[in-house]
């Protein structure tokens, strides 16, 4: 039970870490300051509550799907709103009421995403008396290792060299993003609204999608040990739909910068 | 993360906590292996027992009580010999030694095979269910602390990082309490290696604006003396002049109004470098500023006559730490910004007195006034308002420059309002109550 849920905390947490540090960095890159932050947090309290509170709802909606397809909704609509937050982050001065309001929303989803699960995971198997103590250690310690990953995500791309700090936070945001989509893809997978395929390959042998090490990898680049070829397809095209978004930015700088 | 020590701690404290908990999470799963062999040892005793037990047994004999979670067989080929009660009829595990996992009666077991010769068999088995929350509950134990002391952990981290930075924030505090004209080398004895570089650069960049005050200082002075003396011959000698050209010679009446002007300019220029706070040692005593404002004000009375202006003194005597020769300066400048810029026959008023019980100074006139957009911008050096630049005033636009200087030295503070005199310009300065030590 306890190493059940450091994995499955740990899992949530630390996706949801390094989306917070990325757009932290970022923030912190393009001089935006942290305040957004402080309306993101208590709006995604609400919308963990909420998801909570119709948990049964949601479940049973779409033919028993329901749950799947909405976490499978949000991770697709943090990425479509990672789309622009690259295109506004690398274009120049202005539209940073935008820039901050997209922020504030991709990280109210992430957070949701990630924290209905944790929190609907926590009340089902605490409320089992002999294991309590199991799962609440697990879980913080998932949590302590995939926040302090997340920390130290941030320090490091706060430590890159001015120069090269936009174009690092926005890879990673990129890699996050189609990560994100690749899990999505997984849910829909699973409730067969997709269809299910033949991995590809399987490197679990390599690296193990439950290590330490493949679940930093599942968190920033979507790790996974045996994906299928529309998996591949979409993680693909997401990377270079976000590379467009980043040279369709970089772009406008330029064009900004010349009739400067 | 602007704070150097909030960051290092936050820093530090996520370091810790990853790789303290990484390594529990190893140390985890290490003790529950070793958990489980220990268990299985446990296994293998009860095993041996069992042999001893039911090595003369012959009939199928079944054993009530027991303990919970734990059932054993006695087989003899593929007849039953004995078996607790829990323990289903069937064999539980395989017929062959060693231990095995197995299901039975809806929960999983860990299973132990031993051979107690001939066809007989031994099997114990445990729930793998108990085993694992039994050692799960001991290896947490180990875990658990880990957690709860991280609060204090990242307490202590905090006043570690705290005391760390204790060389810089003294270094910080040194620098704060050098006074704005003590340019002396900053005194660290023992400085970390960190900080070396930092304390030898500013030593350096404090050695080299120290030459470079000296030598405005001493500029200052040799430019009073140099400067002064040609503008005072020349005015000797254009007097001289009058004698011989005509009567109401204009180039003559120019000349003079051009030696003037660079007479005036020039020592604006001496008082705003006297005047600047980095460069001088005030000589503070207590002064009386209404006593100052009369003696001043007589002393340009013929200035303001001269063009029919109206000068007018208000207020009380009021006592206040200051520089006599600064103070004088500074109103000398406002009276003739006033007397400039206000045209003929309007009127000027002086208050020196107290204000909401501090010594304050007012001159207004009833002259154009500045707009507020451009008051800040008027203590600028060489600044001179749009509006007034136009008008035949002359003047360089130092004279609120040295100005803001004398009152920075004094810790007062200027304001520029609307005149109560109708349109014009109103300048305020608000001494402190209590003795200004600089």
């Amino acid at each position: 039970m306890f190493l059940n849920s450091v994995v499955i905390v740990l899992r949530e947490v630390l996706e949801a870490a390094v989306l917070v540090s990325a757009l932290l960095a970022l923030a912190r890159t393009v001089h935006l300051g942290q305040r957004w932050l402080w309306l993101a947090l208590p709006l995604a309290a609400i919308g963990v509550a909420l998801y909570a509170s119709f948990l049964a709802v949601i479940t049973d909606a779409l033919d028993g799907a329901g749950q799947e397809v909405l976490n499978a909704s949000l991770q697709a609509g943090v990425y479509l709103l990672l789309l622009p937050i690259l295109v506004l982050a690398c274009s120049a001065e202005g539209r940073r009421q935008w820039l901050t309001l997209l922020m504030t929303l991709a990280i109210t989803c992430a957070i949701v995403r990630e924290c209905a699960e944790i929190h609907i995971y926590v009340r089902a198997f605490a409320a089992l008396g002999e294991h309590a103590a199991a799962v609440w250690a697990g879980s913080a310690l998932g949590m302590g290792i995939g926040i302090s990953a997340g920390v130290l995500v941030y320090g490091a791309l706060r430590a890159v060299p001015q120069r090269w700090a936009l174009p690092a936070c926005c890879a990673t945001l990129a890699l996050i993003g189609a990560g994100m989509i690749m899990q999505a893809t997984m849910l829909l997978e699973q409730v067969d609204w997709l269809p299910d395929q033949a991995p590809l390959w399987d490197s679990s042998t390599l690296l193990s999608e439950q290590s330490f090490v493949g679940e930093l990898l599942y968190a920033v680049l979507g790790y996974e040990a045996t994906p299928g070829p529309l998996q591949v397809s979409l993680y693909v095209g997401c990377l270079l739909l976000a590379g467009i978004a980043l040279w369709w930015g970089s772009t406008g700088r330029a064009k900004h910068a010349v009739l400067d | 993360m602007n704070s150097i020590r909030r960051s290092l701690v936050t820093m530090l404290v996520a370091a810790f906590t990853l790789v303290s908990f990484v390594a529990a999470l190893n140390g985890y799963r290490a003790s529950m292996d070793k958990a489980e062999a220990l268990l299985d040892a446990q296994l293998q005793y009860s095993a041996e027992i069992l042999v001893g037990l039911g090595a003369s047994e012959s009939s199928g004999q079944t054993l009530g009580g027991g303990v919970e979670g734990f059932v054993f067989q006695i087989w003899d080929g593929e007849h039953p010999v004995l078996r607790s009660a829990a323990a289903p009829e069937s064999p539980v595990t395989a017929f062959e030694e060693g231990y095995r996992y197995a299901n039975f009666d809806g929960f999983r077991w860990r299973t132990l095979t031993v051979s107690m010769g001939g066809q007989r068999w031994g099997m114990v088995a445990e729930r793998a269910d108990v085993r694992h929350t039994l050692a799960e509950s001991v290896v947490l134990e180990s875990v658990i602390p880990l957690l709860l002391w991280l609060p204090v952990a990242a307490l202590l981290i905090w006043v570690l990082v705290g005391w760390g930075l204790a060389p810089l924030r003294e270094l910080s505090a040194q620098i704060n309490r050098k006074a704005s004209d003590d340019l002396a080398p900053l005194d660290y004895a023992d400085p970390p290696t960190e900080l070396q570089q930092v304390i030898s650069s500013t030593n350096g960049l404090l050695l080299r604006l120290a030459a470079a005050l000296q030598r405005e200082k001493h500029f200052a002075s040799h430019a009073a003396h140099e400067l002064r003396t040609p503008i005072s011959a020349l005015k000797i000698h254009l007097h001289n002049l009058e004698s011989e050209v005509p009567a109401g010679s204009s180039a003559l009446q120019h000349a003079n109004e051009g030696i003037e002007r660079m007479h005036h300019l020039v020592e604006q220029l001496l008082d705003l470098a006297r005047t600047q706070p980095e460069l001088i040692t005030a000589n503070f005593h207590t002064t009386d500023l209404h006593t100052l404002a009369q003696r001043v004000t007589a002393e340009l009375w013929p200035a303001f006559e001269a063009r029919q202006q109206s000068l007018s003194l208000q207020g009380e005597p009021a006592t206040m730490q200051g520089d006599e020769t600064m103070l004088a300066i500074l109103i000398r400048n406002l009276l003739d910004n006033a007397r400039k810029y206000t045209p003929a026959g309007g009127e000027i008023t002086v208050f020196a007195g107290y204000r909401d019980g501090t010594p304050t100074l007012e001159v207004a006139d009833s002259g154009p006034g500045i707009p507020s957009s451009e008051r800040q911008r008027v203590f600028e050096r060489f600044y001179r308002v749009g509006a007034r630049a136009g008008e035949d005033v002359s003047g360089a636009g130092l004279g609120l420059a040295i100005t803001q200087h004398i009152v920075q030295l004094h810790g007062a503070q200027v304001q520029l309002a609307d005149s109560p005199l109708g349109s014009g310009l109103a300048v305020v300065v608000r001494f402190p109550n209590t003795a200004v030590s600089v």
